[in-house]
């Protein structure tokens, strides 16, 4: 089979991919690359001491996420000594599904009375529509409220 | 959109990118309801708490 040159300056050159963003103030519809969902809240009143509880949450629909949040703790009357955020499907009272490092993040040498513990963001593919809880587990003496964010968006 | 409520447990909330359904359905989970807002009463009662 006879070869044929090719004149180099005849192939055309593709640009790297490039994907425009929005230029204004406007939200990704549902199910597009950029959805946004997210909730905050509040002055929720902190489990017992040593207990996990619910901050908020989120329900998420079937696809490729990141998520991320943060807990703020406050304490009056007394003093934080420790304080643990996460994120998990299972609500209440269980640390069901942590992983240290990865969902769930701990601070042990807390003497304070306002502390704040990120969890960064981390990737979650789900099937199906799925409830994520920010959760925090306080060791406190007085009384102790949190505040938190959790929020997800879709990255593909 | 954005939903702002004050939950049953006392908390002051808001969640973007859920419908109004799907949030009072997700609460029930954990046996809490709420009174939505608006934007405006939640940004007075934040302001408050934030001083």
């Amino acid at each position: 089979m006879a070869r044929t040159k090719i004149d180099p300056s005849l192939v055309p050159i593709m640009p790297a991919a490039q994907v425009k963003g929005t230029t204004t103030n406007d939200s990704a519809a549902a199910g597009y690359v950029g959805e946004v969902i997210s909730s905050y809240a509040q002055s929720v009143a902190a489990p017992t001491s040593g207990q996990i509880g619910d901050v908020t949450s989120i329900t998420l629909t079937a696809g490729d996420w990141m998520m991320c949040g943060e807990i703020y703790a406050t304490v009056s009357g007394g003093t934080l000594t420790e304080l643990t955020a996460a994120i998990s499907t299972t609500s209440g009272n269980s640390s069901s599904g942590w992983i240290s490092g990865d969902n769930a993040f701990y601070n042990w040498t807390i003497s304070s009375t306002a502390f704040t513990v990120p969890v960064v963001p981390r990737r979650v593919s789900i099937s199906s529509s799925t409830t994520y809880y920010l959760k925090i587990s306080p060791l406190y003496t007085g009384t102790c409220n949190g505040n938190g964010r959790i929020t997800a968006w879709r990255i593909r | 959109m954005k939903y702002f409520m004050i939950r049953s447990d006392g908390a002051y909330v808001y969640i973007e990118g859920m419908s109004e359904e799907d949030i009072i359905s997700m609460l029930a989970i954990q046996s809490l309801t709420c009174e939505f807002i608006t934007e405006e009463e939640y940004d007075v009662i934040i302001a408050a708490l934030q001083e």
